[in-house]
């Protein structure tokens, strides 16, 4: 552990009662450190004392950076993470005003002075786009939801990579180390069962798992997945069809909308990648018969499988999101995966399809 | 004579009548050809091989645009008036014997009903049809269609909703500090 000095901030910004919670906190706890390499970006955790680092941590296990770093690297993304339960520290305020419309609960967006920070299902994240500082606070880390901690801090990694060009995407991702697919589509289209197939039978196949729900994607030079988590979320008819991932699960489903997380990585260590070259979208739909088909699919149906739900996920959408989306489309093969019954065949066919591009 | 006077001066006014009619509809016709349209600006779109995704991010709805729909919202973005919605499609499509003016209304009408555009007295845009390639092989004509989703909400929806908690966060940022 160890507590390190934070940068200089401006005195007079409206957020820095938060950072000043933080601070609070660490001194009474304790930071400990983590250091993750995220698309391609060295980036360090500075969690307040155990209980979020093992609460989210495992999210990010697979990107952690385990090589000694020369002394003087500097991250280009500092976030500190911290709950309330676990630290006795104060809430922080809310910043913002109250966003209307939205049917998910209450919402504050707060954006000045190169500062976003948004208060949405029951967290605060905070980023500093000119000190490269961010900040994400829970009231409690038991009680964060597991839809949650499979996925966290989604806004500020929004942010952050969004002024790099990378966006963001809903989309799960799947591939070997020379290229891999995104898949994309609706809720109830197939696409968590797809990429669950190719992790549950990543042993025959060699596939890696780059995520299932939200990956980040670089259009230039090349289309390039990047992976945010390597977790992935089952519903309860996941777990009936994949019984091999059941011994992975890290929590028992606590109602109607929660979900089982798995960890690729404690599934089949060593399963999930960094990210790889992508070469192709897949649009999964289930075509209830036996096998599984690959057929080529219009560039506007995997914009309209792509794009719309990526964009009302998160806020506020990046200026550039449909044109980056689209141009990722432009680039690459779309494909509709014709999901069959017999789940084998499902991460097979990507084997194939792959093999074949 | 008296009757013969009576004839030509009410086939006369008749006539001017039918003049006067037929002018107010070569008017109100060039006017609606003359008409322009704006486009929401919270409806962001992107067209691709032939197909236009348009998302409102306002109201969480998007659509595709299918078959000579594309040609008539990118023409509409350039800010084209109704006469030059028609001509550009007419100039990328093989149109004979099809009403592309009923066909271009009734899809402006859709727009308008899901307030993806609405009309502007502003006369300053570009002429769209003219970018259009005269050259170009045209294309066999089919009818504009606007496809609507809603399946956005549904999908926020199933985000779970947290509850405040006992401390009430969050709460009014009283402590929002200055």
């Amino acid at each position: 552990m160890s507590t390190p000095t934070s940068g200089t901030r401006r005195s007079n910004a409206a957020y820095r009662n938060v950072d000043r919670l933080f601070e609070d906190s660490a001194a009474q706890t304790g930071v400990i450190e983590r250091r993750y390499t995220i698309a391609g970006r060295s980036v360090l955790m500075r969690f307040s004392g155990a209980a979020m680092l093992d609460r989210i941590g495992a999210a990010f296990a697979h990107l952690e950076t385990v090589a000694a770093l020369p002394i003087d690297a500097q991250p280009v993304l500092r976030i500190n993470i911290w709950d309330s339960v676990s630290t006795g520290a104060e809430a922080p305020p809310v910043l913002g005003g109250e966003l209307a419309g939205d049917s998910s609960g209450p919402i504050y967006y707060f954006e000045e002075d190169g500062v976003q920070a948004i208060a949405r299902w029951n967290t605060l994240s905070v980023y500093d786009s000119v000190a490269g500082e961010a900040w994400y606070w829970a009231p409690d880390a038991a009680e964060m939801l597991s839809w949650d901690w499979a996925s966290p801090m989604r806004m500020i990694l929004h942010w952050w990579l969004g002024r790099d060009g990378i966006l963001q995407v809903h989309g799960g991702a799947v591939g070997v180390p020379t290229g891999g697919v995104l898949v994309v589509g609706r809720g109830g289209s197939g696409k968590s069962t797809t990429t669950l197939s190719c992790l549950n039978g990543a042993v025959n196949t060699g596939l890696q798992y780059a995520g299932d729900d939200f990956v980040a994607i670089a259009t230039q030079p090349a289309p390039y997945v990047h992976s945010l988590y390597g977790s992935g979320k089952l519903e309860s008819h996941h777990l009936e069809r994949f019984p091999n991932l059941l011994a992975a699960v890290a929590n028992p489903i606590q109602g109607p909308n929660d979900k089982a997380v798995v960890y690729a990585e404690r599934y089949l260590p060593g399963v999930s990648t960094a990210g790889f070259p992508l070469l192709a979208v897949v649009v999964p739909r289930v075509a209830g018969v036996r096998d599984t088909r690959v057929v080529p699919a219009s560039k506007g149906a995997a914009l309209a499988a792509l794009a719309p739900s990526t964009l009302f996920q998160l806020h506020p959408p990046h200026p550039d999101a449909l044109a980056g989306m689209a141009s990722l489309v432009r680039q690459v093969p779309c494909f509709t995966l014709e999901l069959g019954t017999d789940l084998e065949q499902i991460s097979t066919s990507i084997v194939g399809l792959l093999e074949g591009l | 004579m008296v009757d013969a006077i009576h004839k030509c001066t009410y086939v006369e006014t008749r006539d001017v009548r039918f003049l006067h009619a037929f002018q107010k509809l070569i008017d109100h016709e060039a006017g609606t050809r003359m008409q322009r349209y704006v486009t929401n600006p919270q409806a962001i779109h992107e067209t691709i091989d032939g197909e236009t995704i348009i998302i409102d991010l306002s109201t969480g709805t998007y659509f595709s645009l299918l078959g000579a729909a594309p040609t008539i919202w990118n023409a509409l973005a350039a800010g084209a008036t109704t006469g030059e919605l028609i001509a550009a499609v007419e100039q990328a499509y093989a149109t004979d014997a099809v009403d592309v003016g009923s066909d271009v209304e009734s899809f402006l009408r859709m727009l308008e009903g899901d307030q993806l555009i609405a009309t502007t007295s502003d006369d300053g845009a570009a002429s769209a049809a003219d970018s259009a390639s005269g050259a170009a092989k045209r294309l066999p004509y089919v009818q504009p269609k606007l496809e609507k989703y809603t399946d956005m909400q549904d999908i926020i929806m199933l985000d779970p909703v947290h509850e405040v908690d006992s401390r009430g966060w969050p709460h009014a940022a009283e402590a929002q500090a200055s």
